[in-house]
């Protein structure tokens, strides 16, 4: 069976509460997932009190806040503060988004913040994504070319450089991934929305002239046929992007070149 | 079994932390319908069974359905058949890459909901008034 | 030609399809019981609360009869694919999904067989 429920060791406890630093009338609680791997013990939800006023407006900042001023020991991946580079991915209030371009604002109550779902957790709120990335290797995220390489670039008309608005602005920030059931009850086999965003970008480049292999390792029961249109990935996607209609687009390619 | 399972390090929880979406809501809701539906066919099938094996089957079939029960599954089994098909039907739209927007899936997701029920909330007054 | 071989090839070919066979077959069904879903809904709007001698009427009718057997066919092979898609998504264990894929395709199939061998009883035996 697929698991459905949460393994032992990782059953979450009560954890501490940090104490108010300063009294302020403008404090926003915040529920968020420990696990240290130097312990025994099983992950926790600690919780945090932040002083909004001398907070940035994004969840990003609270957390820079609360590493800074009360706990030092909290980890989490970030690196740019303007979601470009998609290391912050978290899920926040429920949604998966990213802690930089996610408002405080947007937040209504207690924020909760946990891991990407359905990840390994090495420390805190920083998944084991090893598993995304060697599928987004897989789809050879790369020009495929047989003819002899041009004196210059490799031309693409407007039109068709067009056709990769909306895909290449993937920062694989795996947010959509894990957000898809489907890939939570099969992510060995099935590639996940952002995977699969990846391959039609590739599928799609009039430039590549392997599309022929590209959707030959494709057929297959779980690599793309995992996806039954939830579009949860769409729905939490913090670019925008639309990983569901990618997929619709694949499928369709499969179909028509079966046909013909 | 799983790769995973002799990984040591805690699983990330998923089903019981991710707020329910209208999008993973409509979707499971298709897929418990489209398995429910199973009791219906086969009921039908018992129906058409019921004729060369005669009225006294028949009758007993038709006496199940005017139960309490029999009616809960009836009526149950109606909102099932148009969820389905009205999902259903969003799916093949959206397999042919139209539709499949934000903005036009949660318009359908309302859509289907109430759709489903009206409709099928509409023939159950037709039945009984008839 | 080729289109049809490649329509029946998605339906029919072997116990359980794989991928892109398997995709078109469940689409392709499904867009064929969508009209019958209609005409069933209607039909049992008007027929609601009928005897058995005027249901067993309704099914000497060739053409109720013939659409009714076309209904029963769809539904079941519809079924049989939507489940084993289910299959597949929970059961991880090669061995059991393949036990449960096998049991699936004759519970599905002999429900269909049965409604359909009961409604040619109906029309030539009576």
């Amino acid at each position: 069976m697929a698991e459905f429920r949460l393994p032992k060791n990782s059953k979450i406890t009560q954890g501490k509460v940090w104490p108010k630093s300063n009294v302020s009338d403008n404090i926003k609680i915040f529920h968020i997932y420990r696990y240290n791997p130097e312990s025994e013990a099983n992950p926790s939800r600690d919780t945090y009190h932040v002083d909004i006023d001398t907070c940035g407006p994004m969840v990003l900042d609270a957390l820079i806040k609360i590493k800074n001023e009360i706990d030092p020991s909290l980890t989490f991946r970030r690196s740019c503060r303007e979601g470009i580079c998609g290391s912050c991915a978290m899920n926040i209030d429920g949604i998966n988004k990213l802690a930089c371009t996610y408002g405080l604002d947007e937040i209504k109550g207690d924020v909760k913040i946990y891991p990407l779902p359905h990840c390994r957790v090495i420390k805190d709120l920083v998944p084991d994504l090893s598993q995304f990335y060697k599928q987004h290797a897989s789809i050879m995220p790369w020009l495929e070319t047989k003819t002899k390489t041009p004196e210059t670039e490799w031309k693409q008309s407007i039109e068709d450089r067009k056709k990769l608005d909306g895909l290449y602005e993937c920062v694989m920030c795996a947010a959509c991934s894990t957000s898809c059931p489907s890939y939570w009850w099969n992510g060995e086999e099935y590639l996940g929305p952002a995977a699969l965003l990846h391959a039609y970008r590739w599928l799609i480049d009039s430039r590549d002239q392997d599309r022929d292999e590209r959707l030959n390792s494709l057929e297959d029961s779980f690599k793309l046929y995992r996806c039954h249109t939830i579009m949860n990935c769409t729905k939490t996607c913090p670019k925008d992007l639309n990983p569901a209609k990618a997929i619709a687009e694949i499928k369709k390619m499969m179909v028509e070149r079966k046909r013909t | 079994m799983n790769k995973h399972e002799s990984d040591t390090r805690p699983l990330s929880p998923h089903l019981t932390i991710y707020r329910p979406q209208n999008t993973s809501i409509l979707s499971i809701l298709h897929r418990l319908t489209g398995i429910g539906l199973m009791v219906p066919s086969m009921a039908i099938v018992a129906l058409v069974l019921t004729i060369p094996m005669g009225p006294k089957y028949f009758e007993l079939l038709v006496y199940f359905f005017s139960t309490m029960f029999g009616k809960f599954l009836l009526v149950l089994s109606l909102w099932g058949i148009i969820y389905h098909t009205l999902t259903g039907i969003r799916h093949l739209v959206w397999d042919s890459g139209r539709g499949i927007e934000l903005k036009w899936v949660n318009i359908s997701s309302w859509f289907i909901i109430i759709g489903s029920i009206l409709l099928s909330g509409l023939i159950v007054f037709l039945l009984e008034s008839s | 030609m080729r289109k049809l071989s490649f329509f029946i090839n998605a339906l029919f070919n072997g116990d359980h399809q794989k991928g892109t066979d398997h995709w078109v077959g469940q689409r392709i069904t499904s867009v064929a019981i969508v009209p019958f879903v209609a005409l069933f809904l209607i039909f049992f709007l008007m027929n609601y609360g009928s005897g058995y001698e005027e249901v067993k009427n309704y099914f000497l009718n060739p053409i109720i009869n013939s659409l009714t057997i076309l209904f029963f066919v769809l539904i079941f092979l519809h079924l049989k694919q939507g489940l084993e898609v289910v299959i597949e998504d929970y059961i991880s264990k090669k061995l059991t999904r393949e036990i449960f894929l096998k049991a699936n395709a004759v519970l599905c199939n002999c429900m269909g067989l049965l409604g359909v061998l009961a409604l040619l009883s109906i029309y030539f035996i009576g």
